[in-house]
């Protein structure tokens, strides 16, 4: 499928981290990247990488469709 | 502020790339000052030479606490994780990257002209200027790439 150039990456890691008790740099220690890059893929500042994505997603042990998803941007 | 040694290390990562946008800065300040000590003389001369000297100790200074961190403190194993090809510090390295190339290229052609019109100056001065604006161009754009946003929540 192609992406339609108006959807977004959507992501629910702000929630997953709120589930699990984790602040960013504890999430950020735990897949061994910096802090600003969770705080910044949470905002929707910065794309991850295929590579982050999936560790994320296996660090709070699930699939990585449930972290991120690509939606329409709402008010249309 | 809290050292190094008291924050995680997720955050010790973003201070010292910070830092070294701040180490950029002070770099492109050198040549400015190099730059201007062509039309200086006497006193002004000896006063703008010890500020050179004082600016890149104070760019070693920023720098140095990184270096530090970096070997002495950081597991070998962790060295290249936090500042991997996939990490945010690394793309907005690039994205400053572009930014300065960009502006430097631009200034380069105006550098060019002014060089044909300002004959009476050397051509040491348009190349400490030209890397003047590559360093501040990209510690600058760097450093607002980096700026803060999406705290701790």
């Amino acid at each position: 499928m192609v992406a339609m150039p108006d959807e977004v990456l959507h992501n629910r890691i702000r929630v997953f981290r709120a589930e699990h008790r984790l602040s960013q740099s504890d999430l950020a220690q735990a897949i061994g990247v910096s802090r600003k890059t969770i705080s910044t893929i949470e905002v929707g500042r910065f794309t991850p990488s295929t590579t982050i994505a999936l560790k994320i997603a296996r660090h709070f042990g699930v699939p990585v469709e449930d972290i991120f998803s690509l939606t329409k941007p709402t008010g249309e | 502020m809290s050292s190094t040694a008291q924050m995680s290390t997720p955050d010790a990562a973003d201070r010292h790339a910070r830092f070294a946008g701040i180490a950029g800065l002070l770099v492109a300040t050198k040549y400015v000052v190099s730059a201007s000590m062509h039309f200086a003389d006497g006193t002004l001369l000896r006063v703008l030479d010890a500020a050179e000297i004082g600016i890149m100790a104070i760019a070693i200074l920023v720098v140095a606490p990184f270096i530090y961190w970096k070997i002495a403190k950081l597991p070998r194993h962790e060295r290249g994780l936090y500042f991997g090809p996939d990490s945010f510090v690394v793309e907005s390295m690039r994205s400053a990257r572009k930014a300065s190339w960009a502006i430097t290229m631009i200034s380069l052609f105006v550098l060019e002209f002014l060089s044909a019109t300002q004959s009476q100056l050397p051509g040491e001065f348009f190349i400490q200027i030209a890397i003047a604006i590559i360093f501040a161009s990209f510690s600058v754009s760097f450093l607002y790439l980096m700026r803060g946003d999406g705290g701790d929540a």
